[in-house]
């Protein structure tokens, strides 16, 4: 049975129409292909390249794994919202509230189109959405900018444009990770029903802090 | 100069869990970075290259400032400001692609990380700006502690001048000259 929150939309290119699906369930992602979209090539090294791994995510508590898929099936855009490891920083926020978008990524061919907007969209659409702190870190050694003319402080701003227009905001934060070049990026989107006690929790923990 | 996408003010939260405020510096805060500079010691400010305690020296910032050969950031705890950060571009010539870099931070507010939140901003900077290199100098003996701390980030120890600075007392330091690399993209290793 599907998520109740599943949403389902289908966007119509001159290559072919791509359907973009919300809250994917394991039975859903079996049915679909990631082969010939999602492979390594020449630059180009794909955050996830097998199945198991969207259908893992999808079975994670409260994950949403929002897929884009041509009408033969084949997996062209992927983002999946889900809580961090036990034993990455954001995890020390008790409470389950800090929520990662893990993974946004559109295949070659089809970059460009506006897929990632709709992917994020459809993804941010999660009924704890204003109950969660939700993040995003941008590594730009995972950047595929190749071909695209554009230097990594170019795509980083696509990527803050991108994320601004959900209501992400940059936060600056010592995560080593992050620190270790000046274009990496860290947003998150504080939602409305989170506390002044927590909102303060996240300034401290941003900076490897206790209270 | 191009418009910057980093959203000010950030808040930075030091080690001592003081929180400071980092924002570009406006003709407003003149007097502010006056104080500011009057309050560091004699032997750190006598190595720049103008007097910065002259506000005439200030207005000049903000005229490159607002002609696009500066960018500059200061640091603010309450109402003082606690550091400030400068890159500086030529606008002419065979240097045009190396920045200027140059952090004071005020010494109550040293060995927090404060001047690597400010580094960091000016190097983002320098890049959007498209810069190749960013050059920044320090006093060997003196300003130790900023050339450890920018080796971490990159800073490639370049040159040193002998005997290049005097102080006021007409006693010699070395001067060390600091490149960083801006990559405009990754390499395919």
């Amino acid at each position: 049975m599907a998520n109740p929150n599943q949403k389902i939309q289908t966007l119509l290119f001159s290559e072919g129409s791509i359907t973009i699906k919300s809250f994917c369930s394991p039975d859903e992602i079996a049915l679909l292909s990631l082969k010939d979209t999602f492979v390594e090539s020449g630059h180009y090294n794909p955050i996830l390249t097998k199945k198991e791994s969207l259908i893992d995510a999808a079975l994670k508590p409260d994950a949403n794994v929002t897929l884009a898929y041509t009408e033969n099936k084949k997996i062209i855009g992927i983002s999946i919202l889900r809580y961090p490891n036990p034993d990455e920083r954001w995890s020390k926020i008790e409470g389950r509230v800090m929520m990662e978008v893990a993974v946004t990524e559109v295949s070659g061919k089809w970059r460009l189109k506006g897929i990632s907007k709709n992917l994020l969209g459809f993804l941010l659409d999660h009924p704890l959405m204003e109950d969660r702190i939700i993040y995003m870190v941008g590594y730009s050694w995972t950047w595929d900018i190749s071909g695209t003319n554009k230097s990594v402080i170019e795509y980083r701003n696509i990527l803050i444009n991108l994320f601004s227009h959900f209501g992400f905001g940059i936060y600056p934060t010592n995560e080593l990770n992050i620190m270790l070049r000046p274009e990496n990026l860290f947003m998150a989107r504080i939602g409305a029903n989170i506390s002044e006690s927590i909102r303060k929790r996240f300034k401290l923990v941003r900076f490897n802090l206790n209270e | 100069m191009p418009r910057t996408i980093t959203r000010y003010p950030k808040e930075v939260i030091l080690k001592d869990h003081r929180e400071v405020f980092l924002r570009p510096f406006e003709a407003g805060d003149i007097e502010k970075l006056a104080e500011f500079y009057i309050s560091l010691q004699l032997s750190l400010r006598w190595f720049l290259k103008e007097d910065p305690c002259d506000l005439s020296v200030i207005k000049k910032w903000i005229d490159n400032q607002s002609e696009g050969k500066a960018f500059s950031l200061i640091a603010l705890f309450d109402d003082r400001i606690v550091a400030h950060g400068t890159l500086l571009q030529r606008p002419y010539g065979g240097r045009r692609h190396v920045g200027r870099l140059r952090v004071m931070v005020a010494s109550d507010f040293r060995n927090l990380q404060l001047g690597t939140w400010i580094v960091f901003d000016l190097i983002r900077r320098g890049m959007e700006m498209g810069l190749e290199k960013i050059r920044a100098d320090f006093v060997i003996g003196l300003e130790d502690s900023i050339i450890e701390a920018l080796k971490k980030i990159d800073f490639i120890e370049e040159a040193v001048l002998k005997d290049y600075i005097q102080d006021q007392n007409g006693k010699y330091y070395d001067y060390q000259i600091m490149i960083k690399q801006l990559h405009k993209e990754l390499s395919d290793f």
